[in-house]
């Protein structure tokens, strides 16, 4: 069943001087879900961003915003009125944006007068995001004082103080430690729960993989591909890759007899013999019978599910071969 | 070699930021240039506006009047005095001259005129005083040099009449020695007639006959007595008979017979004396005849006289008539010396001197330049304050989040301004109270309108500041676009220099300077207790201004942000913004594919004349414009339009040479 539009990016093209950076792109951004962009550096993400919310007005195309006022859409141009725009959605870019010389409090009430809230539920908001933030004990921190997660979590707070209906994060877990990248990612889990659209652009695509609902993909300024993490992996990496280690690891026995059972490759890279196929549960009983006649003792065994980078090199490499 | 090294660094850095590169190399420039342009070409009579009121417009006073519009002075004529130093407070007038009622040139007494001066204006107000002074000083001697002029001018006349006059007396000289001569003359005449007539017979008949008669009365008397006597002496017998009757007759018979002897005696004298009378008489007869002799002479020489009188009379009657005219001279002459005489020395050495009269009964120099220096704080502080927290704001982390929540860009700007206006309004009003202690200024004499004026101040220079912020990119950049822009605004000021003495340009476009405005509203607000009425167009001005800057404001926060967006897409960061390399489109050359500068000079090399000039047989070049549209070198292009292949592999030879030149020296 298809979720309510809060977003609608319709055949945009964006372009500075010669450079294209958006082409032709058309996005629905559903409510309530995370949805997650991914490409290289110069894809275009970054900008797409900024479109969705009307920081940068397009070449080309529309970019609309959904409102939704007692259960019936509205649908506005997202340049035309900015202020309303600007209420239904928290932006957390790549750098943290607040005032280093406030506390987190004094931070989060700052902004959360911008959004004209007033003094009680903003008081509210404070209170709920500290605690769902983890910010609470360092509330009275100058901000400059944080750690580098905190920092992020303190501009995430910022950005969700007004209880924005969509969350967009530009690269939040740039520059942090898998820890503290791992707090992130839960709390914007804990956030997408509370129903809160989230819309995320990201390098680490293996986190994506279990956050996002779905994912898009930018390339030379194109969206390659949209849909849900599995299906693109599907659409994208058909081949499974088992890593075998056992004792005295005489492969050569074993390869020859492997060859031709739909198996698109097998190797030896150092003790461990690699094999890629499209049916790794078929080939492991295989490999595992012939290792036991072999007299192989087996030490190790690992199936390498195909992830978001594998669709990510894919769709790259795939692009370059066709070119 | 670190130093070197670390010094190219800085330089780069500071050059490649536009906005320190501006503000460090041509920001100084640019001061030197507008302060230059500023103050050359000033010349400060041509630009004094000289205001003048005369109770009534003498000829004299309009001389001046005159005299000064043709020295270069811009002279305005006022109805009333009031309206003429009324027009010095609000600095549109930089003088009053003040002319005296019945303004002309009196001999007894100087004229004072007076100025009306602004002491504020301490850059200036010597300057007025000396031009004016000086112009009056020579107006004052010209009248000096006429009076003197005059004077020496009825002396002269004076000394002319005299001189005449002299001939005049000589004249009467003449005259009065001929008369003298004739009256000698005269004298000579009547001298020589001989008036002695000798009377001594005469008298002395008169003595005999006086002798005679004498004699009688004696006879006369000597008979009387007698016969008195005897008369007595009979009565007396009469009465004395008896006893002396005797005696007394006896008496009285000597008596008789004395008087008969005497009566005797005189008539034997009194014929002895008629014939002397008789003598006399002949004698006197004589002498009447002597004397009609002598009156004949006398009668003709009186004649003679009579003539020579009617001569000296013709003489004397000239003489008066001439001594008439003289007299009427030597009175006119008089006159003019009285009138001479009754000329003062002081009025003749300095007709006419100047009293210079303050605008204000303030007297301190340090009260004059506070409203200056009061508003050179506002200025400094409010430019610096407000372009320093708007750097700070937009370059602060929080910039994005500002930019994106639900307030308005409008409302940034608007409480930017105001956190400004409150610290700057604080400041101001410490300095204001601090001053008021040690300045001993009536700095609250008119706070109201003062207030309004700092009000102005305040949000004019933090708009001002607003702009500088918005456009600088960094702190040091906003805070040297600060100094620089607030310098400018000093230099081209009162407070240096007067506007008067700038160049006329920039003397008329500083007049909108808002410093200069500000400041003059300030000092007419503290010292003159300006109204808001009375202030003109110069809060309109000024109104208009802070609509036109808080409009600028929004379009260069708007540019801003508009810039910041873009910077912040690391799409941009990678792509947008790196120069992409030309695409030259390959040039088929007989044959061969050219596709730079070092194929086509190996091809034109190899190419032979013939093909050469096939190339170029359709009368145009198409490598001269291969040159110019895909290489884009329009120079080269231009020195290849040739027909000559040599000529073309020359020109190219020498280009790719200096280019491999310069590109080893950028290595």
């Amino acid at each position: 069943m298809a979720r309510a539009a809060v977003f609608e990016v319709k055949a945009v093209s964006k372009s500075f001087g010669d450079n294209h950076v958006l082409k032709n792109i058309s996005i629905t951004i559903e409510k309530g879900e995370v949805i997650g962009i991914i490409g290289s550096s110069g894809s275009g993400k970054t900008t797409l961003l900024n479109l969705l919310v009307g920081f940068l007005p397009p070449d080309r195309g529309t970019v609309n915003f959904v409102q939704y006022t007692k259960g019936q859409p509205q649908i506005f141009n997202v340049l035309k009125k900015p202020l309303i725009v600007n209420r239904s959605y928290g932006f957390a870019a790549q750098t943290p944006s607040f005032y280093e010389k406030l506390t987190v409090r004094e931070n989060l009430e700052y902004f959360g007068k911008m959004y004209d809230l007033g003094t009680k539920a903003l008081r509210a908001n404070v209170d709920i995001l500290l605690k769902l933030m983890g910010l609470k004990a360092s509330q009275y921190v100058t901000a400059r004082d944080l750690s580098g997660g905190m920092k992020r979590r303190l501009d995430i707070a910022c950005a969700m103080v007004h209880n924005p209906g969509v969350l967009i994060l530009d690269e939040p877990t740039a520059d942090l430690d898998p820890v503290l990248r791992n707090q992130i990612w839960e709390i914007v889990k804990r956030i997408n729960m509370r129903g809160t659209t989230v819309v995320l652009s990201s390098h680490h695509l293996n986190e994506l993989d279990t956050l996002c609902n779905r994912i898009a993909i930018l390339k030379d300024a194109e969206l390659v591909d949209i849909d849900t993490p599995d299906k693109l992996k599907l659409k994208y990496t058909k081949v499974q890759e088992i890593l075998i280690e056992s004792y005295p690891g005489s492969y050569e026995k074993i390869i020859p007899k492997l060859k031709g059972k739909n198996i698109t490759s097998i190797s030896q890279e150092g003790t461990y013999l690699t094999i890629r196929t499209q049916e790794p549960e078929r080939n492991i009983k295989e490999v595992l019978t012939l290792l036991e006649r072999g007299g192989e003792q087996l030490l190790d065994i690992k199936l390498n599910k195909p992830n978001l980078d594998d669709v990510f090199v894919k769709v790259y490499t795939k692009k370059r071969e066709e070119k | 070699m670190k130093g070197p090294a670390v010094i190219a660094k800085n330089l780069k850095l500071l050059f490649r930021s536009r906005e320190t590169a501006f503000t460090i190399v041509f920001g100084p420039l640019l001061i030197i240039l507008l302060v230059s342009a500023a103050y050359t070409g000033g010349d400060t009579d041509t630009q004094l506006h000289v205001g003048a009121y005369s109770p009534e417009y003498t000829a004299l006073a309009d001389d001046i009047i005159s005299a000064l519009n043709e020295k270069g002075y811009r002279v305005s004529v006022f109805a009333n005095e009031s309206m003429c130093t009324d027009m010095i407070k609000t600095g549109q007038v930089h003088t009053c001259v003040l002319f005296p009622s019945d303004f002309s040139i009196k001999e007894d007494e100087s004229q004072v005129v007076r100025f009306a001066v602004d002491y504020s204006r301490i850059n200036l107000v010597y300057e007025i005083i000396d031009g004016l002074s000086q112009e009056f000083q020579v107006q004052s001697t010209s009248i000096t040099e006429e009076l003197t002029s005059d004077v020496l001018q009825r002396l002269a006349l004076a000394q002319e009449e005299v001189h005449d006059q002299l001939a005049t007396g000589e004249g009467l000289e003449t005259k009065l020695d001929l008369v003298q001569s004739e009256m000698a003359e005269s004298r000579s005449s009547l001298g020589s007639v001989d008036v002695n007539v000798s009377f001594a017979d005469l008298k002395d008949i008169r003595g005999r006959v006086t002798g005679l008669s004498g004699m009688i009365t004696e006879i006369k008397a000597e008979s009387i007595d007698a016969i008195e006597a005897a008369e007595a002496t009979l009565r007396d017998a009469r009465s004395e008979v008896e006893n002396e009757t005797r005696d007394s007759v006896d008496d009285t018979m000597d008596l008789l017979e004395n008087a008969t002897a005497t009566i005797l005696d005189i008539a034997d004298d009194a014929p002895t004396a008629v014939t002397e009378v008789n003598y006399i008489i002949d004698d006197a007869a004589d002498a009447m005849e002597k004397v009609q002799e002598r009156f004949g002479q006398l009668v003709s020489a009186s004649e003679e006289v009579d003539d020579r009188l009617a001569t000296s009379k013709g003489e004397i009657d000239t003489a008066l008539s001439e001594l008439t005219t003289l007299r009427g001279k030597l009175q006119h002459v008089d006159r003019s010396l009285q009138e001479v005489l009754g000329f003062q020395a002081s009025s003749v050495a300095a007709p006419i001197t100047t009293r210079i009269e303050p605008v204000t009964s303030e007297d301190s120099n340090l009260t004059f330049t506070y409203p200056y220096v009061l508003m050179l704080v506002i200025m400094f502080l409010g430019l610096m304050l407000s372009s320093s927290l708007i750097v700070m704001d937009k370059t602060s982390n929080a910039a994005f989040r500002n930019f994106t929540t639900a307030t308005r860009d409008e409302y940034h700007i608007l409480f930017s301004f105001i956190t400004t206006f409150f610290i700057l309004l604080g400041q101001t009003l410490i300095i204001l109270l601090v001053s008021y202690f040690f300045v001993k200024a009536p700095l609250f004499n008119n706070f109201a309108v003062s207030l309004v004026v700092i009000f102005f101040a305040i949000t004019l220079f933090s708009f001002l500041g607003m702009i500088i912020g918005y456009v600088a990119g960094t702190q040091e950049a906003a805070m040297i676009s600060s100094l620089s822009l607030g310098s400018v605004l000093l230099f081209v000021s009162n407070l240096v220099l007067p506007l008067e003495a700038m160049n006329q340009v920039v003397s008329i476009l500083s007049s909108y300077n808002p410093y200069v405005v500000l400041s003059e509203l300030l000092k007419q607000s503290m010292l003159f207790n300006l109204r808001l009425v009375d202030t003109g167009g110069r809060i309109g001005l000024l109104v208009l201004t802070i609509l036109i800057l808080f409009g600028l404001i929004i379009a260069v926060q708007r540019s801003f942000k508009s810039k910041f967006f873009q910077r912040r897409s690391k799409d941009l960061a990678a792509n947008a913004f790196a120069p992409r390399a030309r695409k030259i489109k390959p040039l088929s050359l007989m044959h061969h594919e050219v596709k730079d500068l070092f194929d086509l000079l190996e091809v034109l090399d190899h190419m032979t004349r013939a093909d050469f000039e096939q190339v170029i047989a359709g009368g145009k070049n198409p490598i001269a414009a291969w040159v110019r549209l895909e290489v884009g070198e329009k120079g080269l292009a231009r020195r290849m339009d040739t027909r000559s292949k040599e000529r073309m592999i020359l020109a190219l030879d020498k280009y790719i040479k200096r280019r491999s030149k310069r590109l080893q020296k950028k290595k």
